[in-house]
């Protein structure tokens, strides 16, 4: 056996190991889709003390990766709310930016709070307020519907982000959240920043 | 020492050599980028430094600078399609609903391009022809 075959032989056996390598991680990207989408936010209390100036409340939410998938840091959290009185109707009540305060990775089977106060804008906590005064409602027969937009940083972070939109809905002290749409944009540095696409 | 049956097989005459360097070549460099892109995205000066060994390695075998160049050109191409078709799997099978499937599609071909183009094609060829200049000349 020459130089040339032993070099032959090498290239075998490298090809053969650097193929076992990347598909460990070719395995692990394909858990990487099914692993977003299986990211869950509950509701895990919700409570409101109303008065003219505010609705003085405070959601808390629980974010979990049940997959075994790791790789997802949290970064930001961004959350609107309507009120839907007893009545009908719907008082809209804009942003809230939730503060992390740092990244939060996304272990899997760790169970993440987020405490989320709203203080309310416009006439919905002097409206809020005045119905439950005068007895034309009480508080647990409002409902208060979210738009919660998880930002999570992966790996594809140099070319796309990535956004995770749940509707959630509360009334009285429990409520439920429902994932929607997940959304990926570019950010590479060439881009144009205005692609996107549901995942 | 004496070369094995399975080995023989491989390197059983000149052109089978050649195409088998070239598949090699091509799992090579595909194994190299799927590593780190489905890593980081990107490619670090390891993957750079291990995609011009191999380069280099292969261009030595195919003793030929011609064909070390049409061999780098034959096997990159196929390089680039596993590593498209590896990231696209998930659009494939359904993992990613409509319309992000073709959002993903178009994502990964923007990333391929981007890593492959122009520095890293550029440095594996230089890999490939020094390879092969000097298989020239320890392998003659």
């Amino acid at each position: 056996m020459g130089g040339r075959d032993l070099l032959t032989l090498v290239f075998v056996i490298s090809t053969i190991a650097s193929s076992a390598v990347a598909g460990a991680y070719t395995y692990n990207y394909y858990q990487f889709y099914p692993a977003l989408r299986s990211i869950e936010l509950k509701v895990y209390s919700f409570q409101y003390n109303p008065t003219n100036t505010s609705l003085n409340a405070q959601a808390v939410f629980t974010i979990e990766n049940p997959s075994s998938y790791s790789g997802f840091t949290m970064t930001e959290v961004l959350a609107s709310f309507d009120i839907s009185p007893p009545g009908g109707g719907v008082i809209p009540q804009g942003l809230t930016l939730y503060e992390l305060g740092h990244s939060v990775a996304l272990t899997p089977g760790k169970i993440t709070s987020l405490k989320i106060p709203f203080t309310g804008t416009g006439n919905g906590p002097i409206t809020v307020y005045n119905m439950i005064q005068n007895h034309q409602a009480t508080q647990s027969q409002f409902i208060f519907d979210y738009r919660v937009e998880v930002y999570v940083s992966t790996f594809m972070d140099t070319y796309a982000s990535i956004i995770i939109l749940y509707a959630c809905t509360t009334q009285g002290t429990t409520g439920q959240c429902q994932q929607g749409e997940i959304a990926l944009a570019t950010t590479g540095p060439s881009s144009n920043g205005g692609g996107g696409g549901g995942a | 020492m004496e070369r094995s049956k399975w080995f023989n097989s491989l390197v059983k005459n000149e052109r089978r050599r050649t195409i088998v360097v070239i598949l090699l070549w091509a799992g090579s460099i595909a194994s190299i980028f799927a590593q780190a892109v489905f890593q980081r995205t990107t490619l670090t000066a390891l993957d750079y430094g291990l995609g011009f060994l191999v380069s280099l390695a292969a261009g030595a075998i195919t003793l030929d600078i011609g064909k070390a160049v049409l061999g780098y050109i034959f096997a990159m191409t196929l390089a680039l399609a596993i590593l498209f078709f590896l990231s696209i799997v998930p659009a494939l099978t359904g993992a990613i609903q409509p319309p992000g499937d073709v959002f993903v599609e178009t994502l990964w071909i923007s990333i391929i391009f981007r890593i492959v183009l122009p520095f890293q094609f550029m440095l594996f060829l230089v890999g490939a022809v020094i390879g092969a200049i000097a298989g020239e000349n320890y392998f003659y």
